[in-house]
């Protein structure tokens, strides 16, 4: 279990990250999402020692590492560059870590064909040259180094973004399974939120150098805690204030502080009401239309607010561009930030 | 998202706190003790005279147009040397690594004959070609029977030797550079509509600019301290380096000496200052991942085409001609010499039966060998370290600092930081442990190392920019130490600038006389000191011609060096080492095409560049 | 495994360094018990060792039973580092410098006094080291030229004509730098005839004209280019030389050379030999012995015998090469006062160097 508490990074007067506070249970997959420069990076290497943290506290199991060397600490990293040793064969790179553990060369030999196996290398691949592999095969061989001494907790940084999306998406469910399989922990670091939703047990959202919100992927995508939170994540439709008076005045169930900011997601606004909803009837025009293939998205025009409306393709729907349309807005749906 | 870079002073990743700090201390105290201490100590020896501070110098200095005129000469030549130097460099390893020239191996072959050829012997060979009875000068007096037999002398003749003989350092750093380009941003370039001109401009040169910059500091500095040309064919164009060694040599002449000598030196740092100061702006870190090796590239231009070829073989013939005239000479007899008339009535192999059959030839050469190498090993092992510091902390004062003191070595001359280092050190001193310097085996490779570290510091400095900062996070986070880091990860990948750095580095010092007749232990003669003994023009009237195949004896045997230590090291080095392990474990072996493809492949990260 | 062969030799050489050093230690401590007295052997600094001088001399040496160990360069180099280790003093007995370089050695105190028996063969004028250091051989700078261009009648009769004399301009060899002994003594055969206590540098004004005159007209020779030739093919007929060298080139080169004897004599110069002060308590006897036998009549006939060379040592004198008998007859030594030039050399070459050069 991994337990940061009050972490501060400050260069001379810039603070990197301040009051960053979070819990990763044994065997989750954490993910610290965030745009550039929001600190997710400076909290990961913080907990890997690269970086002295200038407040806080990094507790690995009850005992604070940040006095313990980047050696010492026994964790696993992939780097974003993937950092492969140039000067060595992919045998080399993903012996290096055994080797310092002086393992006896025969279990060494094992353990990195196992490795191999697990991440789909083959044997004459393991003879090359690391900058003979492409991209996806060198990415396999830093996991597979990374995890060679069986380290109960890997960070990851940005490991996926160099590579292309199919191989992304492909490797994303690997690292998932190789992560389930051998129950470790792992710290994740990324900016692409469908990644993080995608594999993630718990999300910290970091902007700025502060945490935003943690919670579940659903947590952070239904009830997004930040008007930051709520648009970095997913796809929300921003409401204006005459959408929100007429919501107001349709619906008796909720009302919304008109000096708030209210969003609602493109999947929320629905066609039809929902049997027992209090969803409100709002009739607007229909700007154009995108398909899919599995769903298409409306842009809808109401006042000042344009909404995008993603409706599952099931062929139920026809809708024309250029007509009007009366889609349903529930209240309980809709996202109400206060304050700046 | 990547952390700023003038905040990795704060990371905690570089090396491990204790041997670190020890290292530091190490730092500090070797910077007072061999660079400071002794230093200062010789300057106020030299400017104190009569228990007071005398400055006469500068007023003797004035008066003389001697001296201005040969300060002012050597920065003429420092400056068009910068531009001959560098365009001749660049223009032999773009034509034997980057473009497809027929027979690029045999060019290659000629252009790194200046790693071995070198000084006065390079000298010689250019006189055995363009002097009064040289080759070439006998050609052109058929056709112009009017012409001056001395053409060959002044200013040009010293710019035309020196342009040729001072590339040694393209050959092999911007040969690295070239080498490890990524042939992907090439290829880029050239989709994205580029001509060969263009992806020159637009991506070569860009990317091979760090190492650039520090060719054209080398460069001036080679012009600066230009010796043996100016007095072998400089004729009425003296440069300032022959007055400081006269100046050096004789005590109350000294401040004279310091002063020139500083004069150069710091005009050498005021350059480096200058050309360093955008280097720190620049990204040179390699962006892409999976680096690709630079395939030769044809010039499609048939006319430039031809032209290129034209002028490699050109300068091929002016490279090696010299040389091959020197070795031939050296079987010449004394009469042959003199009169630089090649004939096998001249003929004589005694020379080399002399040298080669006396026993006490071969005690000299080793210590030379052992003393230049212990001292090239280590100047460049302990600057590999230091860069490191320098470079993690680019924007700490300290460091900054710390680099600039290392420089100290190029604002004396060689002589002076030697007797700096006896006049500090002439009795058992506790800062060394109890030792003293006089009468030791060891000062004399110290000080060798002592002026290797400038040259030395400046080169692994610029290595370091294509090094990737993440592969020594990714050994540290894997366990290593930070001292296997440094010797497993961050060594290997700058080994074809380190080595290459141990070959120059020993080259330089094999033949040393000025430091070994100051510093050598009676019982370890050096080379520089048995070559004068043997070869003394005053007692020996053969001594040019023993002199003569000295040279090309000791050529033979910096020429085995770089071979074994640059050649088969930084190959080695680019090799990687898997390919033992691939006979023993591999239950598929590679094929024996497949092992090609893998033995010259280039460390992504690996060169300088 | 290439790599690793690579990070095999940076190892074992940094391994080696240390046990350079280890080594290093041993031998200063060997050295250090030689300073003691438990250690025979006497460390030479010498810049008469080459060409086999040292092989030689150490044969004999063998022979008398000394243990001799030799630091060899040139003069300059032996000067500056006799004086750098000044606090430390290495070598036991320096000979081989002029009496110039042996005048600084003793007024900086690195001299100790002592009186072989053979000075008693000295001619006494020739022995002006007041005890100090002692003349072996001598040596005589002097003008020549070449009789096949150059005929008798117009050979320059003093250093000065040379200057004067437009028709040779260009033709005759002048120093191209200072350093070396011989080259010196060309510019003080012209500055001792100027001496004057008034004068700049106790050198009349008159004296640094003749000497800028001298060195503008003359021709001075590329690094590497063969003086002999030269002098051989007529393009260069007149010049300077040591006495010492000539009978080999008249030899090798197949020419005759004739001296010029201008009417204030030649300066002649002689090697001289002294025991080096290790402080009050240092046992000289070995060091002495060493002199004494070196300089002995016996030693010095053979030495030239079989390098050239005129002994000071009169008894030893006839076994003098023949020529060089010859020129030593045909030559006169001028007078010079050695102490005044050694207190004025190094700053009349500065002024050469820096003013009067071309």
């Amino acid at each position: 279990m991994i337990e940061i508490k009050d972490l501060q990074v400050k260069y001379d007067d810039f603070t990197a990250i301040d009051n960053v506070n979070f819990e990763v249970k044994e065997g989750e997959f954490f993910t610290l999402l965030g745009p550039s420069g929001c600190g997710k990076t400076t909290t990961l290497r913080s907990i890997a020692g690269f970086i002295k943290p200038s407040k806080g506290s990094i507790e690995l199991n009850g005992k604070n590492i940040i006095p313990t060397p980047v050696e010492k600490r026994g964790l696993g990293m992939i780097f974003q560059s993937y950092a492969l040793f140039p000067t060595m064969t992919v045998y080399d790179n993903i012996a290096y870590g055994l080797k310092i553990e002086k393992h006896p060369k025969n279990k060494i030999h094992d353990l990195v064909y196992e490795l191999a196996q697990l991440v789909e290398l083959n044997n004459e691949q393991l003879q090359k040259n690391v900058s003979d592999l492409s991209g996806g095969q060198q990415q396999r061989v830093a996991i597979a180094r990374a995890l060679a001494k069986k380290p109960s907790t890997v960070l990851f940084d940005e490991p996926l973004s160099n590579l292309d999306a199919k191989l992304r998406k492909q490797l994303r469910a690997e690292l998932k399974r190789i992560q389930r399989e051998n129950g470790m922990t792992a710290i994740y670091v990324t900016h692409d939120q469908d990644e993080a939703l995608e594999i993630s047990d718990h999300i910290a959202v970091f902007n700025n150098g502060k945490i935003e919100q943690i919670g579940t992927p659903r947590e952070i995508y239904d009830r997004s805690a930040t008007e930051f939170v709520c648009n970095f994540i997913g796809e929300a439709n921003f409401l204006g204030k005459p959408l929100v008076s007429y919501l107001n005045d349709h619906s008796p169930a909720r009302r919304f502080d008109l000096d708030a900011q209210h969003y609602i997601r493109e999947e929320k606004i629905k066609l039809w009401a929902p049997e027992g909803s209090d969803a409100v009837p709002v009739k607007v025009h229909v700007l154009d239309e995108v398909f899919y293939g599995t769903f298409t998205t409306y842009s809808c025009q109401f006042s000042d607010t344009t909404l995008k409306i993603m409706v599952k393709e099931d062929g139920t729907a026809a809708v024309e561009s250029g007509k009007e349309l009366t889609v349903y807005i529930d209240p309980k749906d809709i996202l109400e930030y206060k304050g700046a | 998202m990547s952390i700023p870079k003038w905040n990795q002073f704060k990371e905690a990743n570089f090396l491990s706190r204790v041997p670190f700090l020890a290292f530091c201390l190490f730092i500090g105290w070797f910077i007072f003790m061999f660079l400071l201490l002794p230093n200062v100590t010789v300057l106020i020896d030299t400017f104190w005279a009569d228990g007071q501070l005398s400055f006469s110098a500068f007023e003797r200095l004035s008066k003389s147009d001697r001296a201005i005129q040969s300060v002012l000469n050597s920065f003429l030549l420092a400056a068009v040397l910068t531009f001959t130097v560098n365009a001749v460099g660049t223009f032999i390893v773009l034509v034997t690594e980057y473009f497809d020239i027929k027979g690029a191996n045999l060019l290659r072959l000629g252009f790194m004959s200046t790693f071995v050829f070198s000084g006065m012997v390079l000298n010689n060979g250019y006189l055995y070609v363009y002097g009064d009875s040289g080759l070439l000068t006998k050609l052109l007096l058929q056709v112009f029977p009017n012409m001056d037999p001395n053409w060959f002398t002044g200013f040009p003749a010293v710019v035309f030797v020196m342009t040729f003989a001072c590339t040694t350092n393209h050959m092999l750093f911007l040969r690295n550079g070239v080498k490890g380009l990524d042939n992907n941003t090439i290829e880029a370039a050239k989709n994205l509509g580029s001509n060969q001109g263009q992806v020159l401009k637009d991506v070569v040169f860009p990317t091979l600019k760090p190492i650039l910059i520090t060719l054209v500091i080398m460069t001036f500095q080679l012009g600066l301290g230009a010796m043996a040309a100016p007095i072998m064919v400089g004729g009425d164009f003296e440069t300032i380096s022959p007055l400081i060694l006269t100046f050096t040599q004789r005590p109350t002449s000294r401040d004279l000496a310091a002063l020139l000598s500083m004069i150069l030196g710091i005009a050498q740092i005021v350059f480096l200052v200058v050309m360093t100061k955008n280097e720190k702006k620049g990204n040179y870190m390699s962006i892409s991942k999976t680096k690709t090796r630079v395939t030769k590239q044809k010039i499609t231009h048939p006319v430039v085409n031809g032209l290129v070829h034209a002028v490699s073989y050109i300068l091929f013939f002016i490279y090696t001609t010299p040389l091959v005239l020197v070795v031939l000479f050296s079987f010449m007899n004394l009469q042959g010499i003199s009169q630089s008339i090649l004939s096998w009535e001249y003929f004589t192999l005694d020379n080399y039966i002399n040298i080669l059959a006396d026993r006490n030839s071969y005690g000299p050469l080793l210590t030379s060998i052992g003393y230049s190498g212990i001292a090239a090993v280590l100047a460049v092992l302990f600057m590999t370290l230091v860069a490191r510091i320098v470079m993690k902390n680019r924007n700490s004062k300290l460091a900054q600092t710390m680099e600039y003191l290392f420089y100290i070595p190029w604002l004396l001359p060689a002589l002076m930081i030697a007797l700096g280092l006896i006049l500090a050190y002439d009795a058992p001193s506790s800062l060394l442990f109890g030792n003293s310097v006089v009468g030791s085996v060891w000062i004399l490779p110290l000080t060798y190392m002592i002026m290797m570290l400038p040259s030395t510091l400046r080169y692994i400095k610029g290595a370091y920019y294509s090094f990737d900062d993440y592969l020594e996070d990714a050994s540290r986070i894997l366990g290593a130490s930070s001292i296997r880091t440094f010797l497993q990860i961050i060594l290997p990948a700058l080994l074809p600038t380190a080595l290459a750095l141990v070959a120059l580095n020993f080259n330089t010092y094999l033949a040393d006389y000025d430091l070994s007749a100051f510093l050598y232990h009676s019982a370890y003669p050096t080379m520089g000191i048995a070559i004068r003994s043997n070869a003394d023009a005053t007692t020996n009237i053969n001594a040019a011609a023993v002199n003569l195949v000295y040279s090309v004896i000791l050529m033979a045997v910096s020429s085995v060096m770089f071979y074994l230590i640059y050649g088969r090291g930084s190959q080695a080095g680019e090799r990687r080492s898997g390919i033992k392990k691939t006979k023993k474990t591999l239950k598929t072996p590679l094929t024996e095409t497949e092992m090609s493809q893998v033995a010259p492949g280039k460390p992504a990260v690996g060169d300088n560049g | 495994m290439k790599k690793k062969w690579a990070l095999g030799l940076l190892s074992a050489a940094s391994i080696a360094t240390l046990a350079g050093c280890a080594s290093g230690e041993s031998a200063d401590t060997a050295g250090a018990a030689g300073e003691n007295g438990g250690d025979d052997t006497i460390l030479v600094y010498s810049n008469s060792l080459a060409d086999g001088r040292q092989e030689w001399i150490d044969e004999q040496a063998k022979e008398a039973d000394f243990d001799v160990e030799y630091v060899d360069a040139g003069g300059g180099d032996i000067l500056n580092r006799l004086l750098a280790e000044k606090n430390a003093p290495q070598a036991d007995v320096a000979f081989g410098m002029d009496e110039a370089m042996f005048f600084q050695l003793k007024n900086e105190g690195l001299l100790v006094e002592f009186e072989p028996e053979w000075i008693s063969e000295i001619p006494g004028e020739a022995n002006i080291g007041d005890g100090y250091f002692h003349p072996l051989v001598e040596q005589r700078i002097f003008m020549i030229h070449n009789p096949e261009h150059v005929s008798a009648e117009e050979a320059p009769n003093n250093w000065q004509d040379l200057g004067n004399n437009p028709d040779i301009a260009g033709q005759y060899l002048v120093p191209n730098e200072l350093g070396g002994g011989t080259n010196q003594k060309a510019i003080l055969s012209i500055l001792l005839q100027y001496v004057d206590e008034n004068g700049e540098l106790g050198i009349a004004q008159e004296g640094w004209d003749e000497v800028e005159k001298y060195l503008a007209n003359g021709y001075m020779l590329a690094e590497g280019e063969d003086k002999w030739q030269t002098f051989k093919d007529g393009s260069v007929p007149v010049g300077y030389h040591f006495s010492g060298g000539i009978p080999n080139v008249e030899e090798e080169y197949g020419i005759t050379i004739e001296p010029v004897n201008p009417e204030q004599g030649v300066v002649t110069m002689r090697e001289q030999i002294g025991i080096i002060n290790k402080g009050e308590d240092h046992d000289y006897s070995k060091a002495e012995e060493f002199v004494e036998w070196f300089g002995s009549e016996d030693i010095q006939a053979g030495f030239v015998e079989e390098f050239g060379g005129v002994p000071v040592n009169e008894a030893a004198f006839d076994s003098a090469p023949e020529r060089l008998q010859e020129i030593a007859n045909a030559t006169t030594p001028m007078d010079i006062d050695w102490n005044f030039v050694q207190e004025n050399l190094n700053a009349w070459m500065e002024k050469v160097e820096l003013e009067l050069m071309p």
